[in-house]
């Protein structure tokens, strides 16, 4: 862990991620990172919802629902984005996982691609509640064949294909011989010459079927599967500034929602620059948008350097995406942070506070705030847990929160390789505004007038209900606002693989 | 079992019109083989109306139910005849290296592990590209191939019991045999052959691609006079029984989105009027039977080949006009009934389609009549060999 930390240690391990990133890569609202999390309210109760989603759609999904104050009864459905719950089945009832008192699961069917919701109905001792989770259904996953499997496959094929030719053989040869005869030259002749053009049509089918199979596969990749976007981008001096540009027009040949962008928190894309190698700087920007698919934004101070670049957006329809780019930016930055906006924010490794790893889980900011992981910085994959933050002010209590984009904090979730990023918030990985679009469409409601949603203001600590997805060494970048001013603390997390 | 299992071989006399002669294991396979298109129409109005299935749906056991019940007999008889039979029963049957079974045995068997073998192979697919995106795919394919084989096997099972008996039981279950065969083929071009595609060449072409083979086989190998039109009748009965009795099971879609709450199982298409042009071949093949030279059964396959397509154009045409109207939405012709859930209702159901882009042309039709006089004489030419099968 403390090798990651050291310049030489984190250079070695990110050329050898940047090389693998592409092909690491998912793009998802949450890139490499597909588990939706919901920590929120269903009427009375309080909810923690996990869905693992199918990796090729059609597919099925599997979801949990935690009733902090259950036992209660769980229905679940998933409903798509534009026929809403009157266009779906009666919901399906969780069923009480074993040894449990208040943890229910239940499968979800999900038979298109594109931007869904699951109405998570429950019932109880304090009535009736719903909450809606919004998720994208989308093929994540090109399954390659295990060789076991391959192997298996072809052993059989090939046992059915001798058999069939010495079916065909024996048709020709014996069949039409009556019962008491025996057979002579002719029939053993017509025998071979019937297996031999057996031989010839069936390798024509397995050729054909061969071609057909491999259509299929690239129709699957071309059309189907939800492939990383990168987009292009460029970096461009102006005066004092350096000025990024992002298109989002691009060439896309594989599935897509083209229904409208809007707000999220208020704005219509969320970027975030990391630099590589080393993560030691990070951007939360929002763009202006200059062209119906170009957005701009001005770069604040940063270190020269290559970063990757992901973009944020939530569309009309309830899909978030997350679209990738990389660039160079050739000399620091200097004075672009007086142009930029007040919901803008930067941190560098050596301005910021530091890193906390380790041991050691607290970052202490300039004006004396401090905050602390409550959560030990080690954690195992695909392990459920809840990352716990606290803010001390100087005066050690607790410091004074204010909104930031609409929430009381936001983490930024990055491996080291780059095969997972993630932008979540204490309701979890789904986006809030995907969430009241699902809800308006099914009160019938606008979908155009601003949506202002903010989660509740948290007692003490910051909580970030997650699952680290692989394991590798990750970064999590949390930002609040304290006395208007927006800070960004940084922890290293050590997750190691599920041993069990 | 033991008596009457190849007493026919040599006592041809002996079983020409007693029913009760009848092999067990002829009726076990063609009853088993009708399984599986019952099974798959069954599948496809399952998907149409519930949407959600696992292995263990009724539908899916009563396919599986299509392939083992002819793969446990024809086990049997390759059993029998490699280690228990007589000398006439193993001289009535084909050999496989040290193994010997009738013909159909080895097709059935073929049948049961292609069948076999599509179950892993399917679930992968469903891993990789996800929950029956289409109907055909490959693992469907090998899939229905071990079904076709199923089907098929039981076919020349009871042919050769028929060749070698003449029984008039025997003649009756080959053309149920046979319109088996042709119900499956059928399932096969579903996608392709809804009443709303009817007014266009494409579908009298690969109509006229598919069913004049087993047609004029029927009529050919049978012993029957009517064999072509008694294997459209099977067909349009199997067909006509699910469009009847699946709607009687009330049934709700399970899956979203719905656009069409279907509140029972969905029927299939009423049955294509085969019966007309399966007629037309019978008459035409009783007049011209004798001789059965090789230019002569090519003549004879083109006039089935027009005698097919004017057929089955005469009635389908305007057949498929009162299947797409208001008129047909009953319980009896099914019209409007068949709908899946996941279709949106519009007039899209009462009109037909692309009529611009498929138009019915006199060269499409003439495209039409050339393929079905190549499967006419490919039909002919396999009727010739399977009359004369014997094991």
């Amino acid at each position: 862990m403390k090798g990651l930390l050291e310049p030489s240690g984190w250079r070695k391990a990110a050329v050898f991620a940047v090389l693998l990133f592409s092909l690491l890569l998912r793009a998802e609202a949450h890139l490499g990172s597909p588990t939706v999390f919901y920590e929120g309210k269903a009427g009375p109760y309080d909810l923690r919802v996990v869905i693992q989603p199918p990796k090729v759609v059609p597919g099925r999904a599997a979801i949990t629902v935690r009733v902090h104050n259950g036992p209660a009864t769980v229905q679940v459905l998933p409903v798509r984005w534009d026929t809403g719950r009157k266009g779906g089945p009666p919901p399906d009832t969780a069923v009480l996982v074993e040894g449990e008192t208040n943890l229910y699961s239940a499968e979800l069917w999900l038979m298109d691609s594109g931007a869904y919701s699951v109405f998570v109905d429950v019932a109880g001792a304090l009535g009736p509640g719903t909450a809606i989770v919004p998720l994208n259904s989308v093929a994540t996953q090109r399954l390659k064949m295990e060789s076991w499997m391959a192997a298996m496959f072809l052993g059989c094929g090939f046992g059915l294909i001798v058999l069939l030719v010495f079916i065909i053989g024996a048709a020709t040869r014996e069949s039409v011989v009556p019962p008491a005869a025996t057979l002579d030259r002719a029939a053993a002749r017509r025998g071979r010459y019937g297996m031999s053009i057996a031989i010839l049509l069936l390798l024509g089918a397995l050729l054909r079927g061969r071609a057909w199979w491999n259509e299929v596969d690239a129709r699957f990749e071309n059309k189907r599967l939800f492939k990383p976007v990168e987009v292009p981008a460029r970096v461009e001096q102006r005066d004092s500034t350096q000025v990024l540009t992002l298109s989002l027009d691009t060439e896309e040949q594989g599935w897509r929602d083209s229904s409208p962008l809007v707000a999220d928190h208020g704005k219509l894309m969320h970027l975030f620059l990391v630099l590589d190698p080393g993560m030691n700087a990070f951007a939360h920007l929002h763009p202006v948008q200059k062209q119906p698919n170009t957005f701009q934004a001005v770069l604040p101070s940063l270190p020269a350097g290559s970063y990757s670049v992901y973009a944020d957006v939530t569309r009309e329809s309830g899909l978030e995406q997350t679209y990738f780019a990389r660039i160079t930016v050739a000399a620091p930055t200097t004075s672009g942070s007086t142009m930029l906006g007040k919901d803008d924010s930067w941190w560098e490794q050596s301005l910021g506070g530091g890193v906390a790893a380790g041991t050691s889980r607290e970052v202490r900011f300039a004006n004396g705030t401090r905050m602390r992981s409550v959560t030990e910085l080690n954690a195992i994959a695909q392990h459920e847990l809840t990352m716990r933050f606290e803010v001390v002010g100087p005066d050690n209590k607790p410091a004074p929160l204010e909104p930031y984009l609409g929430m009381w904090s936001h983490a930024v979730v990055r491996a080291q390789n780059g095969s997972v990023f993630t932008h979540i918030h204490p309701a979890g990985t789904i986006s809030l505004t995907s969430q009241e679009l699902f809800a308006r469409r099914e009160r019938g409601e606008s979908l155009r007038k601003p949506i202002d949603v903010v989660c509740g203001r948290p007692d003490r600590e910051l909580t970030f209900p997650y699952y680290f997805p692989q394991p590798s060494e990750y970064r999590v970048w949390v930002q609040i606002r304290s006395n208007g001013e927006v800070l960004t603390g940084a922890f290293n997390f050590h997750v190691a693989p599920d041993r069990i | 079992m033991e008596a009457a299992v190849l007493s026919h071989v040599t006592d041809r006399s002996a079983g020409q019109s007693a029913v009760s002669t009848l092999p067990w294991y002829c009726l076990a396979a063609v009853l088993g083989a009708t399984c599986i298109p019952i099974g798959a129409l069954w599948d496809i109005s399952w998907h149409s109306t519930i949407g959600r299935d696992t292995f263990w749906t009724p539908a899916h056991l009563t396919i599986q139910l299509g392939g083992l019940i002819p793969g446990f007999t024809a086990g049997w008889l390759a059993l029998r005849a490699t280690y228990l039979g007589t000398a006439a029963e193993r001289g009535a049957a084909v050999s496989l290296g040290p193994f010997r079974a009738p013909l159909g045995a080895w097709v059935i068997i073929w049948g049961t592990l292609a069948m076999l073998f599509s179950a892993p192979f399917d679930n992968w697919w469903h891993d990789a590209y996800g929950l029956d995106v289409e109907i055909l795919s490959p693992p469907h394919t090998v899939l229905a191939a071990g079904m076709y084989a199923v089907a098929l096997g039981s076919f020349l099972l009871v042919l050769s019991h028929q060749n070698r008996t003449g029984d008039r039981a025997g003649g009756l279950l080959f053309l149920h045999a046979a319109g088996v065969l042709v119900t499956m083929s059928t399932i096969i071009v579903t996608e392709k052959s809804y009443p709303n595609q009817q007014h266009g060449s494409f579908f009298y072409q690969i109509s006229a691609a598919i069913y004049p083979l087993y047609l004029v086989i029927a009529a050919r190998a049978s012993k029957l006079r009517w064999g072509a039109s008694g294997a459209a009748l099977v067909y349009m009965c199997l067909v006509a029984g699910m469009v009847w009795i699946l709607p009687l099971f009330p049934a709700h879609p399970k899956l979203a989105p719905i656009y069409n709450p279907v509140d029972h199982m969905v029927p299939p298409n009423f049955p294509l009027l085969l019966v007309a042009p399966g007629l037309a071949i019978d008459l035409i093949m009783q007049r011209f039977t004798p001789g059965r030279t090789f230019w002569r059964d090519t003549l004879l396959a083109i006039l089935l080949g027009f005698a097919f397509v004017g057929a089955f154009l005469a009635a389908q045409y305007y057949f498929s006009a009162l299947l797409i109207s208001p008129a047909a939405d009953n319980a009896v012709l099914a019209g409007n009934r068949w709908w899946p859930y996941f279709i949106k209702p519009s007039d899209f159901r009462f009109r037909f389609w692309n009529p611009a882009k498929d138009p019915l042309t006199i060269a499409g039709l003439l495209l039409a009549c050339a393929l079905a006089a190549v499967k006419s004489r490919i039909g002919l030419a396999v009727g010739n060999w399977m009359c004369k099968v014997q094991r």
